[in-house]
């Protein structure tokens, strides 16, 4: 079996290769300067995450954490039941139940993002409609803004949460409902105390996905929410591609990467806090 | 007694697939009354019935005189002990026993009473704040009879509430498992299919197979009086003898052999005789295999340890028993 390890050396080296030592690179830059020509200068300062430090960024920040939470909350208010009822289903029927969450993920990305500007801007089809049943009588701004972005989020992460939290529900035993009901517990009592509580492991993997994912987004923000929303997401790409100040792009991005790692610790500080039993679940499946 | 439970004219079908034909039963306060049958009999089924799990596809279900057929389980004032105990794997061992009592809104202090009191009586009390998954198989189940105990319910179900544990430990909660129904005056209704947890815990047993209620009776009466070949052949072990057109069960036991060429024997004569095929040692007795005459039947006896005859494999002996140990049963 010794010899077993061996398997794991072309994934390792992968990871060392493509993920370490760029990382570490990208570490090593945000601790440089740049010349105004844009070339990396390496003489070791912070002047980059102090310059985080201006309002103008920490808004930013704020903005992308604001959006990444409400994306989240919406995710799972929206993907839990639909998860839920997956799960009900007569077993041939979930495959294809899941599928169907899954087909858009068939599609670029990019072309669905540019989709969506083609139902909502002013002359789209969305407005088009409403103006043409008299519901309206200007276009409405349906896109460049907030709204936009955050309708293009759920849009693309909603699957991340359905598919954990799906799994997480079709695993719970339902003699513990059965169990529930018996002991005086009308169904939605059940559903609270019961179900909510052992499905948790799924919710939260699915907040993490989704969650981390929206952090990072730069195309949604870019494509649906025009100059005026910019993300983090938008403010490193454009260190990096248009105002080639790579130094601040990679501090900003060890910074981002710093705050999901403290974020995703702290969450699953709390459900574990609030959750004792869960890990017992598991040991006992 | 007073009966507890009725069940009217049950049937039940699954889709197409007709599992109780149709069934009539009546449960005893205060009884141990058990349910008995091979696997797909329909017991667990009926035992559902009566928590609301399943519903009958015709008949009604009464529990102290009112009509509960309709009634979903958690409107029940009865509480079952699951098969694989079914516990919340999320909560203590005292939530698990909580969860029922906070269901009816019991006052706290009550129910910290009352969880003390089954802590105390399935000897929880050390383990109170473990979940599920910290205890074993056996303190598990105790949890599981614990958690239904508290409700006080009219009638405890239990699905073949043993069935997990190993052979020493089901032979001790069998005996608490009595001795706590006894102790409470609670009418117990268990699923099993083992005959030998059965007879040593239960005031009545029905059997069943394929949805039919083969016998109904004290286990003392199943055991002698077994009223057709399947129960004769489920409880315990019993050899068939065909004389003219009647069928006799006997048990080893009361089967008894002689030397074929015995005479002047103080004992009825042999009915039948054969050859001996085998001798299989089993602790307290052997079991002599003998294989009938003008037949391919095999029945067995038992040779005790201080039997006079020892027995030998090819032998030729005589068949005897006394006319009031063999039961004339109906054939299947």
């Amino acid at each position: 079996m010794k010899n077993g390890k061996l398997l794991i050396a072309p994934s390792m080296l992968w990871l060392g290769f493509f993920f370490i030592i760029p990382m570490l690179i990208v570490v090593a830059v945000s601790f440089a300067a740049r010349t105004p020509y844009g070339q990396v200068v390496f003489n070791w300062n912070i002047n980059n995450y102090l310059r985080f430090l201006e309002p103008l960024y920490l808004s930013i920040f704020a903005q992308t954490l604001l959006v990444a939470l409400v994306t989240t909350v919406v995710t799972i208010l929206m993907g839990y039941p639909l998860a839920y009822y997956i799960a009900q289903l007569p077993k041939r029927w979930q495959q294809p139940g899941l599928i169907l969450c899954m087909i858009p993920f068939w599609i670029n990305f990019l072309i669905r993002s540019y989709a969506w500007v083609i139902i909502l801007r002013a002359q789209g089809v969305l407005n088009t409609l409403l103006l043409k049943m008299g519901f309206i009588e200007q276009p409405l701004q349906l896109l460049y803004n907030e709204g936009a972005v955050m309708l293009g989020m759920i849009y693309s992460l909603l699957p991340f949460m359905i598919l954990p939290i799906y799994v997480s529900i079709e695993q719970l035993d339902r003699r513990l409902l059965e169990a529930a009901s018996d002991l005086g517990a009308p169904p939605f009592t059940a559903f609270r105390k019961i179900t909510l509580p052992l499905t948790m492991p799924g919710v939260a993997a699915g907040t993490i996905l989704v969650f981390i994912s929206s952090l990072g987004m730069f195309v949604v923000p870019d494509v649906m929410g025009g100059a005026k929303s910019a993300l983090v997401g938008n403010l490193i790409q454009n260190q990096f591609l248009s105002a080639r100040d790579w130094p601040f792009g990679s501090a900003l991005s060890i910074v981002l990467a710093a705050l999901s790692l403290l974020l995703i610790i702290l969450y699953y500080r709390a459900i574990q806090a609030q959750n004792g039993g869960a890990e017992n679940a598991k040991n006992m499946a | 007694m007073n009966e507890l439970i009725r069940l009217e004219g049950i049937t039940k079908k699954f889709g197409e697939h007709l599992i109780i034909p149709t069934l009539d039963l009546t449960i005893n306060d205060g009884e141990f009354v058990t349910l008995l049958g091979p696997s797909g009999c329909g017991k667990t089924t009926l035992l559902r019935m009566i928590a609301g799990l399943e519903t009958p596809t015709t008949g009604k279900v009464i529990l102290d005189g009112q009509d509960i057929t309709k009634l979903p389980p958690y409107k029940r004032n009865v509480n079952m002990v699951f098969q694989n105990y079914a516990l919340f794997p999320h909560m203590t061992v005292t939530d698990n026993i909580h969860f029922g009592l906070k269901m009816q809104s019991v006052p706290n202090d009550e129910a910290q009473e009352r969880i003390n009191q089954v802590l105390y009586l399935t000897q929880l009390e050390q383990f109170r704040d473990r979940y599920p998954a910290q205890l074993s198989g056996g303190q598990q189940q105790r949890v599981a009879i614990a958690r239904a105990l508290v409700n006080s319910p009219k009638v405890l179900l239990l699905d073949e509430p043993l069935g997990a544990l190993d052979y020493q430990l089901r032979k001790k909660l069998q005996l608490e498992l009595k001795n706590l129904q006894r102790g409470l005056g609670l009418t117990f209704v268990f699923v099993t299919h083992d005959q030998e947890e059965a007879l040593t815990m239960s005031d009545r047993i029905v059997i069943m197979h394929d949805g039919v209620i083969q016998q109904d009776g004290d286990p003392n009466g199943i055991y002698h009086h077994p009223k057709n070949t399947f129960v004769a052949r489920f409880i315990g072990e019993s050899n068939f003898f065909d004389i003219g057109s009647d069928t006799f069960a006997l048990r080893p036991e009361k089967l008894n052999l002689c030397p074929e060429d015995e005479e002047n024997a103080d004992h009825p004569k042999p009915k039948f005789f054969g050859t001996v095929a085998d001798i299989v040692f089993y602790g307290t007795i052997d079991k002599v295999f003998i294989r009938l005459d003008n037949t391919n039947q095999t029945v067995i006896a038992y040779q005790y340890f201080d039997d006079v005859h020892r027995w030998q494999p090819d032998d030729r002996v005589g068949l005897w028993w006394y006319d009031r140990d063999g039961v004339k049963v109906e054939k299947e």
